[in-house]
């Protein structure tokens, strides 16, 4: 019987393992020559029922781990083994189920030494260290028993908050900074950005059970982890991670999520491959044993490993049937789509948008842009608006700002919010330099929340906000500016990066996924030449016609440069000293602010 | 001003240079959009524009299917971008199709359509197909 004091935050989660047994070695599909991949793609097998190699499936678990709470006391955790039990026997046990399934079996290998491979973009390692942080405070011994999963991630985000902003606002190192944090024996200045950036209520499910006066229960909790010495110095010995460079003792960490990453996009690629299928109908499995047939036991390759795109329905659904077909159909398209899946996401291209657009309307400059822009906040009527916001998208496009839906409303709902001025667009433009400059001296990815909190002092916001005319006072007017301003910034790094590609697996625990580890890792497809180059159309020409592929790469304040390429390498024909042929256009791309137009020259290749 | 391409295109040709011309043109076109863009052709139907079954032109457009992309698509994202388009055409039923199209997506407005204009079929090509004077733009002439 349930004790009716038991908090409803309670919780308790499965430790799941999973077994695939195949019947034999999957149906090896053909990789296309040439492709990027083939260094890091070694080989895909087909299990399927159809062609009489189907797999089993094992999914067992051997434990739990129960998070339990009562009345006001602070939640106590405890890990569960199951045993067989009777008369004392405590030989192992595990509950689960067996079924017949099919599946993708992806052998590859990892691309050298991934934390030097890391290394080569600052973007990446930035996200990685915090990510890192994150990952060593979830996994911590040592706060074993005194914080569950949910705990961990709050604590992990509330330490590295008050570190960050400390840094902020006193000019100094991590380093030096999560010194003082970690030796403070008072915990206001946690407390302090737990209640800003975390917000939390008493609204919460435990609220009967929180005190009549004092903290938020939840705040309550991680205050009093946060008391304890050993927590501090779990959470102090992570920090070291902040401000290091990844190193061999970061290797099977990022090794973990390279596969993860690697694992979305395979299944991203699959589920373009065949949209008919839902894609939920497939399951990543990274840590599933592998029982090898007898015949193909063989022992296996240094830095090799494998990922299995699993169906989750017993028997299959013809997810993977489907897949081979297609697949075979046109092996290089499968390839170009897991390209795509690791692309930028929609959000990325929008945290990217907006802050071109605010360069361009805060240039002092009175581009046709501009005008549009400034048009939308002084309009009256409805039919005003529509033209205004009619002139507008044509002006973003022409700089090429997709002003997709997405875009549109993030561009509403932050730059051109009711009582937006242009002193405020100034305000953020200053101070979206300032966090890129705090980025970089800190050498991490700043949270926009952090960045909000830290910037919420300055006074002077109150007169840019307060258009409206009511302005709080005293310590409200800082959580009103706060709250203001973070809805003004928007989320960037690799907090939208991990965000775009994601794996769902009710089996495994959850890894985050960051396709810049994975795309870092990869060779460029194909030769870049910048468009800037005086002789760029006879460079491209020299490259198509010795390797067959070539991409022409441009800054993309402005599209109209690379349109005008693209006319020209529609009409000009390249000499490949037997013909006079035409490069063919097959994709382009945005990243990292440049615009890639990838080209083949299919004479030069056949 | 940018040299005319000439087609000979036979059945048995390895590329379909003519499409792999119009992929590039309508990509250029996403990139910078003309003020207005004229399609003339006596035969217009809601053919595939971009090959976007590999998603290679998503950076030119995220709302794009993971399919092969029509011009009437194209053309609607032109006209949300701002693009005025004129189309000249013979006064076929079919080659109502795309303007269809576009007006059943609450797209009409910013399309001219000009179905009645004469069409001289001077230049047929070698055989005895109609050499499609593809499209052009105000801004700058194309072809």
């Amino acid at each position: 019987m349930t004790p009716l004091n038991i908090q409803q935050s309670s919780n308790s989660f499965l430790h799941w393992h999973t077994e695939i047994v195949p019947t034999d070695t999957g149906y090896q599909l053909d990789l296309p020559d040439g492709s990027r991949w083939l260094p890091i793609v070694r080989n895909i097998g087909i299990h399927s029922h159809l062609i009489g190699l189907p797999i089993e499936i094992r999914r067992f678990a051997v434990g739990a781990t129960a998070s339990i709470g009562q009345g006001q006391g602070a939640q106590i955790v405890r890990d569960v083994e199951f045993v067989k039990g009777t008369d004392g026997d405590d030989t192992p046990a595990a509950i689960g189920f067996v079924a017949d399934s099919d599946g993708i079996e992806v052998n590859f290998t990892y691309p050298g030494r991934l934390f030097e491979i890391a290394r080569r973009d600052s973007r990446l390692v930035y996200g990685l260290r915090v990510a890192r942080f994150r990952h060593l405070v979830q996994h911590s011994t040592t706060l074993s028993g005194i914080a569950n999963d949910f705990q961990r991630q709050w604590l992990a985000q509330a330490y590295l908050s008050t570190v960050t902003a400390e840094a902020l606002r006193n000019k100094k190192t991590l380093e030096e900074v999560e010194a003082t944090v970690a030796g403070e024996p008072s915990i206001v200045r946690i407390r302090e950005v737990v209640d800003t950036i975390l917000q939390w209520s008493d609204d919460s499910d435990d609220s009967t059970q929180s005190p009549p006066s004092g903290p938020p229960v939840r705040v309550a909790e991680l205050l009093a982890i946060l008391s304890q010495n050993s927590a501090r110095d779990a959470l102090h010995q992570a920090s070291r991670t902040l401000w290091e460079d990844p190193s061999e003792q970061w290797e099977s960490w990022l090794r973990e999520r390279f596969k993860a990453s690697l694992g979305a996009a395979l299944l991203e690629a699959a589920s373009y491959l065949c949209p008919h299928i839902d894609p939920g109908s497939l399951t990543v499995d990274l840590e599933a044993l592998i029982t090898e047939p007898s015949s193909s036991a063989t022992k296996p390759a240094p830095d090799s490993d494998q990922i299995w795109l699993t169906e989750s329905s017993v028997g299959g659904a013809g997810f993977v049937e489907d897949f081979m077909r297609e697949y075979q159909n046109d092996p290089r398209r499968f390839f170009r789509l897991v390209d795509s899946a690791l692309a930028p996401s929609d959000l990325e291209t929008v945290s990217e948008d907006l802050r071109r657009l605010l360069a361009i309307v805060t240039s002092g400059t009175n581009d046709d842009l501009t005008i549009a822009f400034r048009a939308m906040r002084s309009t009256t009527t409805h039919n005003e608006n529509v033209l205004a916001l009619r002139r507008l998208r044509t002006e973003l496009a022409r700089r090429n700002i997709l002003p997709t839906p997405t875009f549109m409303v993030s561009l509403n709902a932050r730059l051109l919010r009711p009582g937006s001025t242009r002193e405020l667009d100034a305000f953020l433009a200053d101070a979206l330099r300032l966090w890129d400059e705090a980025e970089r001296r800190l050498g991490i990815d700043i949270d926009a929340r952090v960045f909000a909190l830290v910037k919420s002092e300055d006074a002077s916001l109150d007169q840019l906000f307060g258009q409206q005319g009511w302005i709080p006072t005293g310590e409200a007017a800082r959580t009103w500016r706060y709250s203001l301003l973070s809805g003004a910034l928007w989320p960037r790094g690799s907090q939208i990066r991990t965000e775009a590609l994601k794996i769902s697996n009710p089996f495994e625990r959850s890894v985050e996924c960051d396709r810049l580890l994975v795309l870092t890792a990869l060779e460029p497809p194909s030769r870049q030449i910048p468009l800037e180059s005086p002789d760029w159309f006879e460079e491209i020409s020299q490259v198509l016609v010795r390797n067959g592929t070539a991409s022409l790469v441009h800054s993309d304040d402005r599209g109209d440069a690379v349109a005008s390429a693209l006319l020209r390498i529609a009409a000009e024909p390249i000499d490949s000293e037997t013909l006079l042929v035409y490069a063919r256009l097959i994709g382009i791309r945005r990243e990292a602010g440049q615009l890639i137009v990838d080209l083949e020259l299919p004479e030069a290749i056949q | 001003m940018i040299p005319p391409r000439q087609f000979l295109q036979t059945a048995t040709d390895a590329r379909n240079s003519v499409r792999e011309l119009i992929q590039t043109m309508f990509a250029a076109e996403l990139l910078s959009p003309s003020r207005c863009l004229w399609i003339i052709s006596p035969w217009l139907r809601d053919v595939p524009v971009l090959d976007n079954t590999t998603g290679s032109f998503l950076a030119l457009c995220p709302e794009f299917p993971i399919t092969e992309v029509r011009l009437s698509l194209v053309l609607q994202e032109l006209l949300t971008r701002g693009t005025q388009i004129v189309i000249a055409t013979r006064p076929d039923f079919g080659n109502r199709q795309v303007l269809d199209g576009l007006r059943t997506a609450g797209f009409e407005d910013g399309v001219i359509f000009r179905a009645r204009i004469g069409w001289r079929h001077s230049r047929a090509s070698t055989r005895g197909g109609i050499n499609h004077q593809l499209f052009s733009s105000i801004d700058e002439p194309y072809i």
